[in-house]
């Protein structure tokens, strides 16, 4: 360890020099506070033992410079001087000093306290060297963060890529749709795809549970109901009569003109992806879900509600039609049977499909949001085109949950993902 | 207060679940000590009327308990659901799939046994 000496005294430099030497230290010798401030910034010097009194820069004066500059590691500093009163130790202290010892130098205190600094030393440079693995460890903990926060971009936007790309399917209908995510990814899912020129298929999600395995089920599903023309497609019957059906369309399962239909019955798609996702024993996630067919040119339609909100059917008169009883959810209880339910849009009757999301999203005091006033919302834009229709029933939203945030939070998360898709025939 | 609370009675224990929401983050270990707790009583019920909120992973959860019960053929119920839960029970159907009890009174009485004769 090196020790600077720095003493206007050369007799008691030498000594000094010579006590540190036999000690096995490395002492480098200053005659002033000047002298020694060049030496500092030549050596790793660890420690100063330092007189008071000196010409050009004393000792206090040194501590103090020594103090205001940026060293690389801590040096400690005992001043050596003949004062002992109380105001000149907190006049040294205040300076700067770790410590004080009065001359006459004694040499085994003068010993023991090099000891103590060299402790001090010691424990200082532990802290430096579990500091700087701390800083290596929270950069690499950052860098990950960063990787992992990269990925939940790109996979988002994968979960984006899969929604609904234009509220133009070639039939006479208007579409709407919002997906306000509760975190990087969503559960919550939707889509909207034309079987055919009569044809509409739509379904909404909401996968149990949060994050990226509910959004990896979601996008699974995404695939697993997607409407091309596939052997293996789901939602649609695998060999298309060229014919079109004649007469009323009549929905249900085994109906003989559903036959001649494009897609398979809703009832028929739950019953198979729930069976499909109990046999997988990989997870443990359900989902609700409301799968439809809507006939755009007839206006009849069916859909198949699992345990997911009741839809609400905004007609052109203003009323407000609740649809279905419930229904189990998919990928929960073996041997479901989902139940088929028919309904009928009228030119201008708007269908919204939403998740709980929606009607559970609390405000301040814990009060969901509830049925009342999505239907509320619903009737009260019955008079707006579709989009700010369901643009203003997003703001109601948002503006109900903001009442639960704290009042710095400029655009509050919901607590779940929310998810609106509406439907008008034209 | 500890967030299970048990009392026996001949025909059934009882699990009081003193937790006012069930969420993802805590379903399936307080549920999996609802299954633990109940070992070797004649029959469960689980009282729910602490249970103010349930997300869906609990749902889930709930219901895979009751599976785990019914497979071990051990006679169970679920009592005093909140109006909340028990609309969305209602919405997945499932109050034809489990078996739910207004109260904690009415389940015990619905396992009680008939005295023996003779």
């Amino acid at each position: 360890m090196q020790i600077l000496v720095v003493d206007d005294d050369t007799w008691m430099r030498q000594a000094l020099v010579a006590m540190l030497s036999s000690w096995d230290y490395e002492p480098l010798e200053a005659a002033d506070g000047e002298e020694a401030w060049t030496l500092l910034q030549q050596h790793p010097v660890s420690l100063v033992l330092c007189d008071w009194m000196m010409p050009k820069l004393d000792g206090v004066e040194l501590c103090r410079r020594l103090r205001a500059a940026d060293w690389p590691h801590y040096i400690y500093v005992i001043l050596l001087t003949g004062k002992d009163q109380t105001a000149d130790l907190i006049a040294a202290f205040e300076a700067g000093a770790d410590d004080f010892h009065t001359k006459p130098v004694k040499a085994g205190e003068l010993r023991v306290r090099i000891r103590a600094a060299r402790r001090v030393l010691e424990l200082e440079q532990a802290l430096v060297a579990r500091n700087q693995d701390l800083q290596g460890m929270n950069q690499a903990l950052a860098a990950s963060q960063a990787r992992v926060q990269r990925d939940l971009e790109a996979a988002a936007e994968v979960q984006r890529d899969l929604l609904p790309r234009s509220a133009a399917v070639g039939l006479p209908v208007r579409l709407a749709w919002s997906l306000l995510p509760a975190d990087e990814l969503a559960g919550d899912s939707f889509n909207v795809f034309a079987f055919d020129a009569r044809y509409l298929g739509f379904y909404v999600i909401d996968v149990s549970g949060h994050g990226v395995p509910a959004a990896m089920l979601s996008v699974h599903l995404a695939r697993t109901l997607a409407p091309e023309p596939r052997p293996d497609s789901l939602v649609r019957r695998p060999e298309t009569p060229a014919q079109k059906p004649t007469g009323r369309l009549r929905f249900g399962r085994g109906s003989p003109s559903s036959r001649a239909a494009p897609y398979r019955p809703p009832v028929e798609v739950l019953t198979r992806l729930n069976q499909s996702l109990l046999n997988d024993e990989r997870g443990s996630l359900y989902f609700t879900m409301i799968y439809g067919i809507l006939d755009t040119s007839s206006g009849q339609g069916e859909l198949c509600q699992a345990g997911h909100p009741y839809p609400l059917i905004s007609r052109a008169n203003g009323q407000i039609d609740r649809l279905g009883e419930g229904g189990f959810p998919v990928g929960l209880l073996p041997d479901a049977e989902y139940e088929s339910i028919d309904f009928y849009l009228a030119a201008g009757d708007r269908l919204l499909l939403y998740s709980d999301g929606a009607t559970e999203c609390f405000d301040a005091t814990q009060q969901a949001f509830g049925e009342e006033r999505l239907c509320a919302a619903l009737t009260a834009g019955r008079d707006q085109p579709l989009e700010p229709m369901l643009q203003a029933i997003e703001q109601a939203l948002r503006d109900w949950h903001r009442q639960a945030a704290p009042a710095t939070t400029q655009a509050p998360g919901f607590d779940d993902d929310v998810s609106l898709l509406a439907i008008e025939r034209e | 207060m500890d967030d299970l609370q048990l009392q026996d009675y001949p025909q059934a224990r009882v699990i009081r679940l003193n937790l006012g929401r069930l969420t993802a983050s805590s379903a399936a270990k307080v549920l999996t000590r609802v299954l633990t707790a109940g070992a070797g009583a004649p029959a469960l019920i689980i009282d729910l009327s602490a249970v103010e909120f349930m997300d869906s992973t609990a749902i889930g959860e709930l219901v895979v308990l009751t599976r785990r019960l019914r497979e071990a053929k051990r006679p169970y119920c679920l009592a005093e659901l909140r109006p909340p839960l028990m609309s969305l029970a209602r919405l997945m159907r499932l109050e034809r799939a489990l078996a739910f009890c207004d109260s904690v009174q009415s389940a015990l009485t619905r396992f009680e046994q008939p005295p023996t004769q003779g």
